[in-house]
């Protein structure tokens, strides 16, 4: 099994959530908005390489944008890992979070 | 289009700085990033807003796009560092070129960075040397200003208490050649200074034992660095000790110095306390007209030099004005900051002779040279390496590698192996310095090496180095066409073929520098040695007689009894000798204005002196020794005087006759005496110097060194019985014969050490040229085998197919030696225009040097071309 880290998996978590609409700003305000801590590009710009690195998400480059200067955008995309690499997280967490721990924070 | 002009706002810095960090289309998609959210800030809360959000945004992100730069180029540097060290073993003989030509440059350049570093550190470790000074004394009259290094004695003193601004003044005094006595010890120590106890505050002289405020304070008291009181006491301590001095008085020691660790210019083995003269009323300290005091002075923090020099301006005149005036003479009081001394000050009677900074910068250009040789090398051979790394490049560019990262790639094997060279030449180092120190008359050691400047000078060496050799092939590399590369057809032997003819058109242009200089440097040492001095210098043994009155009230008697040894053939008596320093009295014509004085030099000799030395007659007489009124017995009778011919002149007189008869007073005597002869120039200091006026007077007062002249054979066994005759004759003090020629030689000991390390250097500069051109010559004839095989196959011999590739190189090598002819002619004059008597530059210098680099040159380059073109044809042509 291929760990993640926190970071990229909380990108990881981002683009799948974004769906269609995963790009460098988008993915950056969805993982602010989802820690709530103040995240910079350069923060999500670390796992985003490891994660395309790895086959987990792909790059695709979209068409010119008025919004990023006449520039293209560059979407991101889960791949069938990276799915798969979700769906690992998620079995970890069932695992770790007992309903019994779940409910001692209750 | 204009719309998107004005909505690219981000601030170009920003833009530059995403640049740097973010590769490929990275770039575009961070820069995308930054410029969607810039703009909506930018809507919403204005340009302000969205300014500092930009930026708070792009410094948060930095480390994020450093660290992920690192973790992925780390893989990448692996790659390249594979790379690179796979070219450097499949090409074996580039790499050692390369690495060997840097090297040398690197330990060159280090060794003399690390001179001139020293040269240039002396006296900077005086605390608050910024604030010492040494007053200096220029002395004018109508017709001559010289300047002295030391002044009046009483001008400390009153510098102290009439300047507020001097916070401490203090004076240095030769006592030239005492003789030293600890019970059975005896030497003669010669740099040994009268000091006021002021001196310890200004200058530092760390102690070892004693304490530097009192040590001076009592008269007889003394202060001896570690070495001599070692020599004296060897390992107990010295202070509370006593020496005997001259044979008569005791001084106790009251303190040791350290060795000096960084160099000064007042290289002391003693101090004895100034006081041990004030207390004897020495009239001589209140003589405000002589030159003997160093005086060096603290400044106040708050003062400026240049007011105190002001100050200075009238000083002499309110003390001694009306005798000034009488003498026509002015003196100006200036100051030198300490720390000039060693390199700038060339004044008259020096403590030590100065630095050559000359020198200095010829050898540090030198150094540099060979360096620039050996980066040269490095970018001959890469470039026409060229064809074998394009393929490389082309396929990295086509999988997506950028200009950028290329460049980086290329610029970090030039790194790589600049530091290779570095490591190879720190390794080796060790193994230079003994040489190099014997060469420079340093004592670096290892140690030195690992001080925090010479590891800066080594890092500069090796930053400098590495990106200014790699920086030229890099570009050219990088330059290339993917797609024109990858085809097969692409040849790049052509490529850069005009670039590397400049590449060896100015290597051996730089070489021919170096050994044209060197040529010249040995010319003059040559010149010096064998002009024509107008004495003669051979054969003569010298017997310096210090510490007793001998030599000055039984001349004859001592003369007469060294004679009697057979093969010494001659023996005079003198105060000084040719080469060493001499007199110096000031002179005027009694019948002209007082006014017309000059200063000049003084030498005193007995009547047999000019015969020994074969110093020749312009006009009048030299002294008669059966004429008892030619020497000079006591104050009573008028002097009878010799001038030479730059006297004649300076006094303006037509010939030499016109002098003679002419009543002369010098500073020496007070009644004036007569000019009876006039001798011919002789040159009495070595041929850096032009030959000043000379007054010499038989006063017998001054003896104080005997000539022997000594037959050649047998010369062991004279001086054998020179020595016991000494033994018999001064039993109490020891022999110090040396021979003059010797001597008087070692005025050009300077010039002889610049003269080592130029032949050393211009002999590494041809090598490591040759080398290159070797590298070179070895490509081309691997390039060129299907070119030789086709040229064989029509006919071509192997001779003349050598003699053709050779004839390539050798043009390129006389044009470089044609080139370099008037550059060396200029630099060499410069240097030339340094001695008073110098050659001039002869043609052959440039034809020797252009006969050597062109004989080197063809050996290392026949050889190649021989063996190509010796091939056969039938086998080079099947492997294409």
């Amino acid at each position: 099994m291929n760990l993640l880290s926190r970071s990229e998996e909380l990108v990881l978590v981002a683009i799948w959530k974004l769906a269609e609409n995963a790009y460098g700003v988008t993915i950056r305000d969805r993982v602010s908005a989802d820690t709530g801590a103040l995240w910079s590009f350069g923060a999500i710009y670390k796992p985003l390489k490891q994660l395309d690195h790895k086959g987990f998400v792909e790059k695709i480059p979209g068409a010119p944008s008025s919004e990023q200067g006449g520039r293209r955008k560059f979407y991101y995309r889960l791949t069938p890992d990276g799915r798969a690499a979700l769906k690992d997280i998620r079995k970890i967490y069932r695992a770790v979070w007992t309903k019994d721990l779940e409910r001692s924070f209750e | 289009m204009k719309s998107r002009a004005r909505n690219s706002g981000v601030p170009l810095l920003g833009k530059a700085l995403l640049w740097l960090f973010l590769d490929g289309s990275d770039f575009e998609e961070g820069l995308g990033n930054f410029e969607e959210r810039y703009k909506a800030i930018c809507a919403e809360e204005g340009t302000f807003r969205g300014l500092a959000d930009f930026w708070a945004m792009l410094l948060r992100s930095l480390p994020g796009f450093v660290a992920a730069k690192i973790a992925w180029r780390s893989q990448m540097i692996r790659n390249y560092l594979k790379i690179a060290f796979r070219h450097m073993w499949k090409q074996k003989v580039f790499t050692a070129i390369t690495i060997g030509g840097l090297t040398a440059g690197i330990v060159c350049c280090l060794l003399i960075f690390m001179y001139v570093a020293r040269e240039t550190s002396y006296d900077r470790h005086h605390p608050g040397y910024d604030r010492v000074f040494r007053v200096a004394e220029e002395i004018k009259s109508a017709s001559s200003v010289r300047m002295f290094a030391a002044v009046g004695a009483p001008l400390a003193p009153a510098l102290k208490t009439e300047f507020p601004e001097v916070e401490e003044a203090a004076r240095v005094l030769r006592a030239r050649n005492k003789f030293f006595e600890v019970g059975v010890k005896k030497f003669y120590e010669t740099r040994v200074f009268f000091a006021d106890e002021a001196l310890f505050r200004i200058l530092s002289f760390p102690f070892l034992e004693g304490d530097p405020r009192t040590a001076l304070t009592r008269p007889n008291t003394i202060v001896l660095s570690r070495e001599t009181a070692r020599k004296y006491f060897g390992a107990a301590p010295a202070v509370g000790q006593t020496v005997k001095v001259d044979g008569q008085d005791l001084f106790e020691v009251t303190g040791v110095m350290r060795e000096m660790t960084s160099p000064t210019h007042l290289k002391a083995d003693g101090f004895i306390s100034l006081e041990t003269r004030r207390k004897l009323s020495d009239r001589s300290l209140e003589n405000w007209h002589s030159t003997t005091a160093f005086t060096y002075i603290k400044l106040n923090p708050a003062a400026g030099a240049a007011s105190l020099e002001r100050g200075l301006a009238g000083f002499a005149d309110r003390r001694v004005g009306e005798q000034l005036k009488a003498w026509g003479q002015v003196y100006r009081y200036f100051l030198q900051p300490v720390a000039d001394i060693h390199l700038k000050s060339k004044l008259i009677n020096e403590i030590e002779p100065a630095g050559n900074a000359g020198a200095l910068a010829l050898l540090t250009a030198a150094a540099v040279l060979i360096l620039v040789i050996a980066g040269l090398n490095f970018i001959g051979l890469s470039t026409a390496r060229s064809a074998r790394r394009a393929r490389e490049i082309g396929l990295r560019k086509v999988v997506g590698a950028e200009r950028k990262q290329l460049f980086g790639q290329l610029m970090g094997e030039s790194v790589l192996l600049t530091s290779l060279a570095t490591v190879v030449g720190i390794l080796g180092l060790q193994y230079f310095l003994p040489a190099f120190n014997r060469l420079a008359g340093t004592a670096f050691s290892f140690s030195d090496l690992l001080q925090i400047r010479s590891l800066m000078i080594l890092a500069g060496l090796w930053l400098a180095t590495g990106v200014g050799a790699g920086l030229f092939p890099a570009v050219v590399l990088t330059s290339f066409k993917p797609a024109a590369v990858l085809k097969r057809s692409f040849q790049t032997t052509r490529f850069g073929a005009g670039t590397r003819k400049v590449l060896i058109v100015g290597q051996f242009f730089l070489a021919a520098l170096l050994t044209t200089g060197t040529i010249v440097i040995l010319g003059q040492i040559q010149f010096m040695k064998t002009r024509d001095l107008g004495f003669s210098k051979e054969q003569k043994l010298i017997l310096p007689v210090r510490g007793t009155r001998d030599l000055k009230t039984r001349t004859e008697e001592i003369k007469a009894a060294f004679l009697e040894i057979p093969s010494v053939t001659g023996a005079a008596a003198s105060s000084s000798l040719p080469g060493r320093s001499l007199l110096g009295f000031n002179v005027h014509l009694v019948d002209q204005a007082a006014d017309r004085n000059w200063a000049m030099d003084y030498l005193c000799f007995d009547p047999d002196f000019p015969t020994l030395y074969d110093i020749r007659m312009a006009a009048g007489r030299p002294f008669r020794g059966d004429m008892a009124t030619d020497m000079t017995r006591n104050s009573e009778q008028p002097p009878v005087y010799l001038v030479n011919e730059t006297a004649i002149r300076t006094f303006g007189f037509a010939s030499a006759e016109e002098a003679l008869g002419r009543p002369l007073m010098t500073g020496n005597g007070s009644r004036p005496g007569t000019i009876i002869g006039v001798v011919r120039d002789f040159h009495y200091f070595g041929l850096q110097q032009k030959i000043d006026p000379l007054v010499m007077e038989w006063s017998p007062d001054y003896f104080g060194n005997l000539t022997l002249r000594i037959q050649t054979t047998g010369l062991k066994d004279t001086l054998a019985a020179v020595e016991r005759k000494w033994n018999q004759l001064f039993p109490q003090i020891p022999y110090a014969g040396y021979f003059l020629d010797e001597d008087f030689d070692k005025q050009y000991a300077a010039d002889e050490r610049l003269w080592t390390i130029a032949r050393a250097f211009s002999i590494l500069g041809i090598a490591i040229s040759c080398l290159g051109l070797f590298g070179l010559a070895a490509f081309m004839a691997e390039q060129r085998t299907r070119e030789i095989g086709i040229r064989k196959v029509l006919g071509a011999a192997s001779s003349g197919l050598a003699l053709h590739f050779t004839g390539d190189f050798v043009r390129l090598v006389l044009l470089a030696n044609l080139l370099a002819a008037p550059v060396t002619w200029g630099i060499m004059n410069l240097w030339l225009r340094g001695y008073a008597y110098h050659m001039k530059i002869p043609p052959g210098a440039f034809l020797l040097s252009a006969v050597l680099s062109l004989g080197v040159a063809v050996l290392t380059v026949g050889g190649q071309s021989l063996r190509a073109a010796g091939t056969d044809p039938a086998v080079t042509l099947k492997i294409e």
